[in-house]
């Protein structure tokens, strides 16, 4: 089922200016400024503790702190009908155990003048339907899930702010979440969406605004960043004299050993590698383009910034290097 | 602010212990009523139709109103109040409220006028029941019943009165704190339990003084007195919940939902 239920307004975008925010001595957003296009998925990417939840409610004006965000050119506060301008689904389970489905929908669509239609319509479309009259108290993540999708876009918002939608979503739930935002964005909506699945997001969004300790390491693209840390792989007969070659016509590359054989360029495209190769007499063996996917793009840009870092991990029952340093003295 | 007004009717219809708790707050004041009226009548017939309580004073019969029927149903009602804003900051839909309604102050007067009107109207037909099946109790138990059933304007209305004045301060204690189960409690364990101790050991001491500012015990005054000395109480008890739902509503503005 295609949800097409109002004539979208194009032009419409996410400006997000300045946003700060402070916990105490813990500086949770600083100075962050990105916009959302419309038309299409833009992934909001971070580490656990990076600060995205807390930008998104900055965004919303749930939380207090610097900055500002105009959805459409004004404030949200100055919409007449939040409801038709933003839909959230901020929460895993944002309702009342005991209101049932549909009455939850019915409360959320109290602004937004619906009619009475939609709300079957988006249950529907959500897969909710046999449940509508039930409690969602004995809900599952991903039916809470789904039923706070179905809340964030009962008003046909032309925006949508989701976090971490596809969490306990089954792998059938999370294609059709995909197949679903994408559909969404392309109708001339913009759709904003944090999660920690990496490879579901380089399906899923084309936009990407990733953050680390609260502030912007990259906007751009999927393409865009994961070209930025693409190289070529080249296996030669004569790794020295292709090197020398390389940064002789290419001094702004730059050209790492990689195994035996092999060299890791960066900043040329195979077809140029070639061609220096064949100039410089060397003999190519394998010559590959290699695209980065978005986690190595990802864990290049955030590494080091994970406000909870993990230990390190041992084999079960081994040594440290201390302690068996220890047990021999 | 009528959407914010149809969203907040719809959260109080829309979950059933509203329903228990309204008709609680009904059921068991008009019973506690129903058997004070049946099992005192006899008393009444032998002529002790004075003093407090008596159908000579205007605090209690006819209209069957007294300090404990109005604090059962206050402390009925005080749940009401309490999740208005508990409700929503337990389960996390503050969010999609606020989300939904960028206005605070206007999400805060919402909420504070649907609590009203519940109470207001389960409190109103609290005291027509209770008028009437104290008549009825009366009648049973032997008494003469009364021509006037309803009694005085007066001490119905301070009643209403410090029924709201128990669930709004539950309002705005929970939005204060964001816990409902205090906004509960408060009220209840500070009227039946805190205050009546206090009240006790400063009549031993002579300390007439404070009973006339102790928030709840004064509210409770208000129905068992009458004229400027009840209004007097309630004007207390006004200051008390002012001081409380001033801060409140500041307090909701600023903070982070």
């Amino acid at each position: 089922m295609i949800l097409a239920w109002t004539v979208r307004v194009p032009g419409m975008a996410v400006d997000v200016q300045g946003l700060g925010k402070s916990f105490g001595t813990l500086r949770a957003v600083d100075d962050l400024t990105f916009a959302v296009p419309d038309g299409v998925v833009t992934g909001f990417l971070g580490p656990n503790g990076a600060g995205k939840s807390t930008a998104m409610r900055l965004m919303l004006g749930l939380d207090r702190g610097a900055g500002r965000t105009l959805f459409n050119g004004r404030p949200l506060h100055e919409h007449p009908h939040a409801t038709r301008v933003v839909g959230t689904h901020l929460d895993a389970r944002p309702f009342l155990p005991g209101r049932t489905a549909r009455d939850h929908l019915r409360m959320v669509a109290a602004d937004a003048n619906l009619p009475r239609t939609r709300i079957d319509e988006v249950l529907e479309l959500v897969g909710l339907t046999t449940v509508a009259h039930k409690r969602p108290k004995d809900f599952s993540l991903g039916m809470a899930q789904r039923l706070g999708l179905a809340g964030a876009i009962l008003a046909n918002p032309s925006t949508l702010m989701l976090d971490e939608p596809a969490n306990g979503l089954d792998p059938q739930s999370i294609q059709w979440l995909r197949q679903f935002l994408q559909h969404y964005a392309s109708q001339g909506n913009a759709v904003l969406v944090s999660s920690h699945l990496l490879s579901e997001m380089q399906l899923m969004a084309d936009h990407i605004v990733v953050i680390a300790k609260g502030k912007l390491v990259a906007d751009g693209t999927v393409a865009e960043l994961t070209s930025t840390h693409a190289d070529v792989l080249v296996r030669c007969s004569d790794v020295a004299t292709l090197r020398s070659a390389i940064l002789a016509s290419h001094p702004d590359s730059t050209a790492q050993a990689s195994g035996v054989d092999g060299l890791a360029v960066v900043g040329l495209e195979t077809d140029q590698v070639g061609q220096i190769a064949y100039a410089a007499g060397v003999t190519v063996l394998e010559l590959t383009a290699r695209r980065a996917t978005l986690e190595d793009t990802f864990f290049e840009l955030t590494g080091g910034d994970q406000q909870f870092a993990f230990g390190s991990v041992t084999e079960p029952g081994a040594q440290t290097p201390d302690a068996t340093a220890g047990g021999a003295a | 602010m009528t959407g914010v007004l149809r969203y907040e009717w719809l959260r109080l219809r829309t979950v059933r212990s509203t329903w228990v708790l309204i008709a609680m707050g009904i059921i068991l004041p008009v019973a506690l009523t129903f058997f004070v009226a049946w099992s005192t009548a006899g008393f009444l017939i032998e002529g002790q139709e004075t003093g407090p309580g008596g159908p000579g004073s205007e605090g209690f019969a006819p209209a069957g109103l007294s300090g404990a029927t109005v604090l059962l149903l206050g402390s009925l009602l005080v749940t009401l109040g309490a999740a208005a804003f508990g409700q929503e900051y337990r389960h996390g839909l503050i969010r999609i409220t606020l989300a939904a309604f960028p206005h605070r102050n206007r999400v805060f007067l919402g909420k504070t006028i649907m609590v009203v009107f519940a109470v207001v109207i389960t409190t109103v037909i609290a005291i027509i029941l209770i008028a009437i099946v104290n008549n009825i109790g009366l009648t049973l138990g032997g008494a003469s019943a009364s021509t006037d059933v309803f009694g005085s304007v007066g001490v119905q209305l301070r009643a209403l009165l410090v029924v709201l004045f128990f669930v709004l301060m539950a309002f705005a204690i929970t939005a204060l704190t964001r816990n409902q189960p205090l906004g509960i409690l408060v009220p209840i364990i500070a009227a039946a339990v805190v205050e009546p101790i206090i009240t006790v050991i400063a009549s031993l001491q002579d300390w007439t003084w404070i009973s006339w500012v102790l928030p709840f015990n004064g509210a409770l005054a208000a129905v068992g007195t009458s004229g400027a000395e009840a209004w007097g109480h309630l004007g207390v008890a006004l200051a008390w919940l002012l001081a409380l739902l001033i801060p409140a509503w500041v307090i909701f503005n600023r903070r982070d939902a």
